[in-house]
């Protein structure tokens, strides 16, 4: 069984900053951007994905692939898919992120620790809509 | 045979065996900070840092080589608390001049004092230097 969580997420030049502050990423395709285009740091775009910048998921493994740049003022939709697995608090999870112009620019996978409240929800079928 | 080298401005020369290290141990309202701006809940705040806070301060490194990852991969064994003080290590592991960028690659680790929390990959291109 398997629950499914989107999320829509509009990124500002205000985030990109917020972001610099938090982590310290000040790379200059952040900062200064190319051709005024600021990028968005990895960390903030995953930060859309459902569940994962969340409290109570522990990603035992992750693996991503950075496909196409997002930059500030881009809308992305994000989706994560997770799948039980035999034990009741892993699951697989497969990540998707894109843009609005139909672009993909993220795809990943993963094993996740789930706190119990969600490892419940795989017991139906779901899909989550929200911002 | 050469030894490849870049000039980074925070971190000197690096070459292939560098290995880059940052200490970062958050506050409370750092945490909280970065709840808002995902969009999770941090009242109260976690007991645990968010997955993404967790494995920041290695693209913390990464930006100050201008880093633009194409993959990275993680393996973690445990969660980490929010008080914990983190230090990121990045050994570079390729290190590859092309038109106008360079290719690199690093063996990524967080520890938590002695103890080796967060292992994994990354790889991709320094821009802009």
């Amino acid at each position: 069984m398997s629950i499914t969580r989107t999320a829509t997420r509009a990124f500002t030049p205000e985030d990109i900053d917020t972001c610099a502050r938090l982590t310290g990423d000040l790379g200059s395709h952040h900062m200064i951007g190319f051709g005024d285009r600021r990028m968005t740091q990895g960390v903030l775009t995953l930060s859309a994905v459902p569940l994962l910048a969340g409290p109570g998921v522990h990603m035992r493994e992750l693996s991503f692939a950075f496909l196409a740049p997002v930059y500030a003022g881009d809308t992305v939709t994000a989706t994560v898919r997770l799948t039980e697995s035999e034990d009741p608090l892993l699951a697989t999870c497969e990540v998707s992120v894109v843009k609005d112009d139909g672009t993909t620019v993220l795809t990943g996978t993963g094993i996740a620790e789930l706190s119990r409240a969600p490892a419940g929800e795989l017991a139906t079928e779901t899909v989550t809509g929200g911002g | 045979m050469s030894l490849i080298t870049i000039k980074n401005a925070v971190h000197g020369e690096i070459a292939v065996g560098t290995v880059l290290v940052w200490t970062k141990q958050y506050t409370d309202h750092e945490v909280a900070e970065y709840c808002e701006l995902s969009g999770a809940p941090a009242d109260p705040l976690p007991e645990h840092l968010p997955y993404l806070l967790a494995v920041a301060p290695l693209t913390k490194l990464g930006g100050d080589l201008n880093y633009l990852s194409r993959q990275m991969d993680w393996t973690a064994a445990r969660s980490i608390r929010r008080n914990e003080a983190i230090t990121a290590e990045l050994e570079v592991t390729r290190l590859e001049p092309t038109d106008g960028m360079t290719k690199i690659a690093f063996n990524a680790r967080i520890r938590c004092g002695d103890e080796l929390v967060i292992t994994g990959h990354s790889k991709g291109l320094i821009v802009g230097e």
